[in-house]
């Protein structure tokens, strides 16, 4: 018993030594610069800022936090003070932001460009026509003799504002009821193309969207493009540290800096998808910054060259691994809402997921335990045999094929889509009580079968009715029995691929310490990944040390 | 409170025979030992009287009724009777929680379950063991628990396989106690596997002698006895067991040689073939000649030493083998080996005749 005691405090020891791993994240944050930037969904969809951002980030020591909103939107969050810097591509916007003293030092960082798309055969004559209003016009003059049809997404998208802009260049008005060849849809850039496929029309196209719908369009073809007015120019501002001084501007410059610098630059012209470049970078090239409504771009540049933003806090990649080391055991003894609520709902799924399979596990592996020595009969042995066969093979499930069965079990278009599961902590929990039940049942099943008959003898002989035998057999293997659901819930909280599948890793609802810990090592932030490592591995921890206390009993006993 | 009857039973385990054509009856009240060597067949028939097993054909009877293998019926047999198995297996709890199984188990009112495992306990001389996990305990300290496990819930038929083989004689007393006062009190209906003559003699009123599978002989154990010793003497423990011949040489006292030139001086009168036996704790050993009222003394080399724990016991020939039981302290004392020279006392009343 007193043996007894001491692996109990030691679990304490461990428990304390792993709740304490939780109070990693807050010093963290206090110590690195931390920034805010709003910016259009978009932009954010093109999936430049997760190829950027990393990079600023272990290069400056500082994370930024990326809110992906509409225009309007991102532009009112930085009104507001709820944001560092914005990076958005509306000129007037952007120009009304700066004139209200809201934000300051605003610089031109790359641009797109939309495309005139239409037949093949091209009925309006416009291939390679380099003047958009001039395409435009004879759009309209060949609709307007019936030969061709021009979709409009009239749904107030930038796509759209840009098109209503060139009409009204041309002093034209085509939202017309008795205009049958402008066709007003409503509808996304995708749908349009796809319209305009199947009626073989004319649109006005982002290059991104093009290029990543082009294989399916078959009967369209880019038939106008790189004029200045189809360029899409995108600015940032950092927010006016006068306006709103709790804000972190010193890390606002410190990105504008990193984009414009000939480092970032060069990053996002080698951004592809779908090997085309989909931004081309224009920081450095006044004249055309200018033209495209930075006028101050030259003046900007410099006075952003001029700022000192050393790295106060950043790792270099050569010692990022053992700085990494320092600063997650420093970080272990602070607090932070994400690292815990990341802990807790490792804990609480893969808990509840235990729970569940032990509930399900339990009963089932004790039946075929009890079953097993007690079947007389040749065929119940049989029984027997495939049934621990296929429990043992279940025992080895592939939690990435248990995560892909789960998945198309859930998604929209699966059997049980209606219920809308897939990337929730449901969701994550079925997938790991499928992984957890078969280890259960399996080790359930070895334990109760591995008790000696003599116990069961010796209870019918004691005057105990069947099913007080059975538990006197079950009380016997109460040890193999915990032992089963320790081991299982050891196997869940440290699996990885069937919840990542399964939850999609998303921030506040859906991260756990082993996603968490996959994303940060991509990200670079290898302390963050260390210290929930280390969360992670106290767990672990205290799991085997519970399991072999356990198992020690059980050998004394 | 259960007399048996058992017709013709046989037992095959696949496809060997264990048991074959037994015939037995068994008075109510009466403690009967089926003597045999290993391998005979005693645990076979123990489980089958107690119903663990079926029987391969053949037929017992509880006080005149024929069992009824149906789980109902065999439920309410079994809570009649109860078995102390060889191999003690003790459940993985505290001593009080095992020995209180069998009644929780027939669903007895917590209050009265305390009072019957303290006097069970108290029977075995374990009181204050209760709260100790039953795992922990001696090998002599577990088959009294099981003895009491066994005891508090008062069966008609207790049967015990072996209940004394291996242990310390401490715990081999007290359980033949507890037997005794068992069978007396409550008129419990005993039966025992034992191959241990000694023990089926100071406690069974019969036995049955079984070899290979078969009963070769029932009646008293001087009838057992009977058998040609060397039929006996290659299972049952037969030390200091020795045949001679008998002359009385005055009233009350005989003289009976039994050969390798040693003629043992015995408290009874008889004469002609005799068997007689001498209790290994009645021996007196030691390394010089003693001068005491004892009558029989002889001088003998140590040939054998076995370490039982709290006691050591010897084999000394003094011209014909006898085992020696003394305390291990004596035996560190006297700083005995093998092959150490040693001398034999005992009295002319401790020879007994069988």
């Amino acid at each position: 018993m007193k043996m007894l005691t001491r692996n109990t405090l030691i679990i304490i020891i461990v428990a304390v030594a792993a709740l304490s791993g939780t109070l990693v994240y807050e010093h963290f944050q206090k110590t690195t610069e931390h920034m805010v930037l709003t910016t259009t969904t978009s932009t954010y969809d093109s999936g430049l800022l997760d190829y950027l951002v990393p990079v600023f980030e272990r290069r400056q020591g500082a994370t930024v936090n990326i809110i992906a909103v509409g225009t309007g939107q991102a532009i009112e969050i930085a009104k507001r003070g709820d944001a560092d810097a914005v990076l958005v591509h509306a000129r007037e916007l952007e120009e009304t932001f700066v004139r209200e003293g809201h934000g300051v030092h605003r610089v031109g960082v790359m641009y797109n460009d939309f495309v005139i798309i239409g037949p093949e055969n091209d009925p309006a004559d416009i291939k390679g026509e380099t003047n958009a209003t001039l395409a435009f016009t004879k759009i309209a003059k060949a609709g307007a003799e019936g030969k061709i049809v021009f979709i409009s997404r009239a749904d107030g998208s930038g796509t759209n504002l840009l098109e209503l802009k060139i009409w009204a260049q041309l002093g034209l008005q085509p939202s017309n009821s008795s205009n049958s060849w402008y066709l007003e849809a409503g509808a996304s850039m995708g749908t349009v193309l796809r319209m305009a496929d199947e009626k073989r029309a004319y649109t006005l196209t982002d290059r991104g969207t093009w290029l990543s719908f082009k294989k399916q369009l078959k009967n369209l073809v880019v038939l106008a493009e790189r004029d200045r007015i189809l360029l899409n120019p995108y600015g940032i501002i950092p927010v006016n540290p006068e306006k709103h001084p709790l804000r972190n501007f010193r890390t606002a410059v410190a990105f504008t800096k990193f984009l414009i610098s000939e480092e970032g630059q060069e990053l996002i012209s080698n951004f592809t998808k779908e090997n085309k470049t989909l931004f081309t970078p224009m920081a450095r090239n006044f004249e055309l910054a200018s033209a495209l409504g930075f006028l101050d771009q030259a003046f900007e540049v410099a006075w952003y060259e001029s700022q000192t933003t050393s790295a106060g806090t950043g790792l270099s990649d050569s010692n990022a691994v053992i700085g990494g080391l320092l600063r997650a055991v420093q970080l272990i003894i602070s607090f932070n809402s994400e690292v815990l609520s990341i802990t807790l709902l490792s804990l609480r799924v893969s808990g509840t997921a235990v729970l569940l399979g032990s509930m399900i596990g339990v009963p089932i592996g004790a039946f075929l335990g009890l079953k097993a020595f007690r079947g007389k009969a040749r065929l119940i042995n049989l029984v027997n045999v495939l049934l621990r066969s296929v429990v043992n093979t279940f025992m080895g499930l592939p939690p990435v094929v248990v995560g892909l069965a789960v998945y198309l079990m859930l998604s929209s278009s699966g059997p049980l889509g209606p219920l809308q599961l897939l990337y929730t902590s449901t969701a994550m929990i079925i997938a790991q009580l499928i992984m957890v039940v078969p280890i259960v049942i399996g080790l359930t099943m070895s334990a109760v079968a591995s008790v000696d008959k003599a116990v069961r003898e010796r209870a019918v002989s004691l005057g105990a009715t069947e099913w007080q035998a059975s538990l006197a057999v079950l009380r016997e293997a109460r040890i193999g029995l915990l032992t089963a659901v320790v081991a299982a819930f050891g196997a869940a909280i440290s699996e990885v691929g069937g919840i990542l599948i399964v939850g999609g890793n998303i921030r506040w609802s859906t991260r756990v310490l082993t996603t968490a810990i996959v994303q940060e090592t991509e990200l670079g932030r290898f302390e963050v990944a260390i210290a929930l490592g280390v969360i992670l591995l106290a767990v672990a921890f205290a799991v085997n040390l519970i399991l072999t206390v356990l198992q020690s009993r059980g050998v004394r006993g | 409170m259960t007399s048996i009857e058992v017709r013709g039973l046989c037992k095959e385990f696949l496809g060997k025979t264990a048991l074959k054509d037994i015939n037995l009856r068994i008075n109510t009240g009466e403690i009967f030992a089926v003597i045999g060597p290993n391998g005979a067949g005693k645990t076979t028939l123990l489980r089958l009287l107690n119903l663990l097993d079926e029987p391969s054909s053949g037929t017992i009877l509880f006080n005149g009724a024929a069992v009824d293998y149906s789980p109902k019926k065999l439920l309410a047999l079994h809570r009649k009777m109860s078995m102390v198995f060889q191999q003690t297996t003790l459940f993985n709890m505290n001593v009080f929680d095992n020995v209180a199984y069998g009644l929780r188990a027939r669903d007895e009112a917590e209050e009265s379950v305390k009072r019957k495992v303290t006097d069970a306990l108290e029977l075995v001389h374990l009181s204050g063991f209760e709260k100790k996990n039953a795992l922990t305990l001696s090998g002599g300290e577990a088959q009294r628990i099981a003895l009491a496990q066994v005891l508090v819930v008062e069966p008609n038929l207790l049967l015990l396989d072996e209940p004394t083989a291996n242990l310390d004689p401490k715990t081999v007393s007290i359980i033949e106690e507890v037997l005794s006062w068992v069978n007396r009190k409550r008129r419990t209906t005993i039966v025992m596997a034992t191959h241990n003559m000694f023990q089926a003699q100071t406690l069974a009123h019969r036995a049955a002698l079984l070899l290979d599978g078969r009963i070769e002989k029932t009646g008293t154990i001087r009838e057992i006895f009977e058998v040609p010793s060397k039929r006996l003497a290659s299972f049952a423990r037969l030390e200091n067991v020795f045949s001679g011949v008998s002359s009385v040489v005055e009233e009350g006292t005989s003289l009976v040689d039994i050969g390798g030139g040693l003629r043992v001086e015995a408290a009874f009168t008889r004469s002609g073939e005799v068997m007689v036996y001498v209790s290994p704790e009645d021996i007196i050993l030691s390394t010089h000649p003693i001068v005491s009222s004892a009558r029989n003394n002889f001088k003998g080399r140590v040939i054998e030493v076995a370490d039982l724990g709290p006691t050591v016991r010897l084999k000394v020939n003094a011209g014909r083998p006898f085992v020696v039981q003394i305390t291990k302290r004596s035996f560190k004392e006297m700083q005995l080996n093998v092959d150490s020279e040693a001398f034999l006392t005992f009295k002319a009343s401790s020879v007994q005749a069988v």
